[in-house]
């Protein structure tokens, strides 16, 4: 199905897509995409909308299945079309349990508190007593400043508060990888900032993270590997030097034309 | 027992006291409307939520059928279908049910439909997004479905919910036409017997005002039973919303007396 994964030196790789297509009807959104995360590195990635950017990071954690190609995490294939395999059935939910995600209009769940909403997870999933994760998503909610508001829902938070708690409630279940989808892009201006400034502590911390951001700057700053993507395929990546020398044609306009 | 209807004069006097003086068999009717409107809310609820999750099912043929089943059972009238239930099929085909049950049961299959759809469009009025963040942290579909969609789907359709019971309470009384001594069915046998059709009917309309104003109250307090406030920045009242505020609060002190020394641990300041 896929070939055997380079044992490469160190840094290990923890994601691993080979090969990725993925189509809606008619509509190919991923054209062969090639990606490898290493263990601590942040992965930036940009592009014009409609490029396939989100349906990439969602490929990762297997909330969107490819048509073909492989996705691997860390030693492990997790598909697709593995059916038969030794995995048991839960395959994409195991995954899951390892990849924290960050989405761009936040998706707090609203009937709950922001303490339930990072507590929910380690109840239902990890199956932890009550009071254990009540601490444990109270100590993460301190974690991004928000103890103060863990009794609030999320319609009495702000923006820039809300996603604060949607980060929390991904780091609480201390994943290895975090994928953030345009987590700033539903901000107000004034609230960009302090978001950006979690994210900026959290790979500080060495944290793996993949980031789908028009932010330049945060990819200037903490971008190891950035990806300029278009049409479903990767155009150019690079270091932090492709925000100031791009080769690419398509790459430097698409940097002119968001400055 | 009743008058006789001789003197019209007599009869055209209003005399309210005939409703209170005619009270037992008021009330056997009303208890009877009240029974009939409860179960039949409750069955086409549980049939209502199975139509609902059966129509959203990716499945080719199920969809379908629940689609058929709701769009036929909607389209006739409520009389009509309590009449085909019970004389057309039960009486006809010799099955033992009651008049009782046979109206229930033509209540319960009109109903779970107008129930179905609603239940349907509140599931489908989740965002998706809220699914998406459910299966991000690892939660399977069973519990993405109950701690996720369903809580919220269920604030969706409260209102209107209510607006069917309101509907099932006034409803019922159709099925006074196979002989169901409710409400109505009472009714028209005193106003018959005795010729007092205004204090009769004048009754029977009050109390269905106040069973469907009762049932309105009742449903207003399970919204507000839903509202989300944060009990530490509200007013607490309520003993249990106290109870709640004191956890909160012995939580956070817990974390902030637990709080690591560890600078690369925090990732904003407070
Ligand atoms: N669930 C879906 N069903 C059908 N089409 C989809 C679905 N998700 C995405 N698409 C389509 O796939 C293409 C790529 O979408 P995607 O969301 O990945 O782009 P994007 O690069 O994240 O764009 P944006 O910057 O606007 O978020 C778009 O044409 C979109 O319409
Ligand atoms: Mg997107």
């Amino acid at each position: 199905m896929s070939e055997a994964p380079t044992n490469g030196s160190d840094p290990q790789p923890v994601v691993r897509l080979r090969e990725i297509h993925k189509s809606f009807g008619s509509n190919h959104v991923l054209k062969g995409i090639d990606l490898t995360v290493h263990k601590g590195e942040h992965v930036v990635i940009f592009g014009p909308s409609g490029s396939g950017k989100s349906t990439l990071l969602r490929t990762i954690n297997l909330l969107e299945t490819p048509d073909s190609g492989s996705v691997w995490f860390e030693e492990q294939e997790y598909g697709p079309g593995l059916d038969d395999e030794d995995l048991p059935k839960g395959r994409a939910r195991l995954l899951r349990q390892q990849i924290g995600m960050v989405f761009q209009q936040f998706n707090l769940f609203p009937h709950v508190t922001a303490l339930d909403n990072v507590a929910l997870a380690l109840r239902r999933v990890k199956r932890m007593p009550r009071p254990d994760a009540e601490m444990r998503a109270a100590a993460y909610l301190d974690r991004v400043g928000l103890l103060d508001k863990l009794g609030a829902y999320p319609t009495q938070l702000s923006g820039g508060q809300q996603q604060r708690v949607a980060i929390a409630r991904s780091l609480v279940m201390e994943p290895k990888v975090m994928l953030f989808d345009e987590p700033t892009s539903a901000l107000d201006p004034e609230l960009v900032g302090e978001v950006l400034a979690v994210m900026r502590s959290l790979a500080e911390s060495g944290m793996t993270m993949v980031v789908v951001t028009h932010e330049m700057g945060f990819g200037e700053e903490v971008g190891d590997l950035n990806i300029f993507m278009d049409e479903g395929v990767v155009v150019e990546e690079g270091g932090r030097e492709l925000y100031q020398h791009a080769q690419e044609p398509r790459t430097q306009a698409f940097l002119k034309s968001i400055l | 027992m009743f008058e006789p209807a001789i003197d019209i004069l007599a009869q055209a006097r209003f005399r309210p006291e005939f409703i209170w003086d005619n009270r037992d068999i008021f009330i056997d009717g009303v208890w009877l409307t009240i029974r009939i409107a409860l179960v039949a809310f409750a069955l086409s609820t549980a049939l209502g939520l199975a139509v609902a999750l059966l129509r959203l099912s990716k499945s080719w043929i199920i969809s379908p059928i629940m689609a058929t089943y709701v769009n036929v059972f909607r389209a006739i009238p409520l009389l009509v279908f309590v009449l085909f239930v019970y004389y057309g099929v039960a009486i006809h085909f010799g099955f033992s049910i009651t008049a009782i049950q046979a109206g229930v049961l033509a209540l319960t299959l009109q109903y779970s439909c107008w129930l179905g759809e609603i239940f349907r469009s509140g599931i489908q009025a989740v965002a998706h997004g809220q699914r998406q963040a459910a299966m991000s942290v690892g939660m399977s579909r069973p519990q993405t479905f109950f701690r996720v969609v369903m809580p919220q789907a269920t604030r969706i359709v409260v209102p209107p919910t209510s607006n069917m019971f309101i509907g099932m309470i006034k409803d019922s009384s159709l099925v006074y036409i196979i002989g169901v001594p409710e409400l109505l069915r009472v009714s028209n046998l005193l106003a018959n017997r005795t010729f007092r059709y205004f204090e009769v009917y004048l009754g029977t309309v009050i109390v269905y005002l106040i069973l469907t104003t009762a049932a309105y109250f009742l449903f207003k307090y399970i919204e507000q039973r839903f509202q989300l406030v944060d009990v530490l920045t509200s007013k607490v009242r309520s003993p249990f919303a106290r109870a709640r505020s004191r956890r909160l609060r012995a939580l956070q002190e817990a974390v902030a007396a637990s709080r690591g020394a560890d600078p690369a641990l925090r990732l904003a300041d407070s």
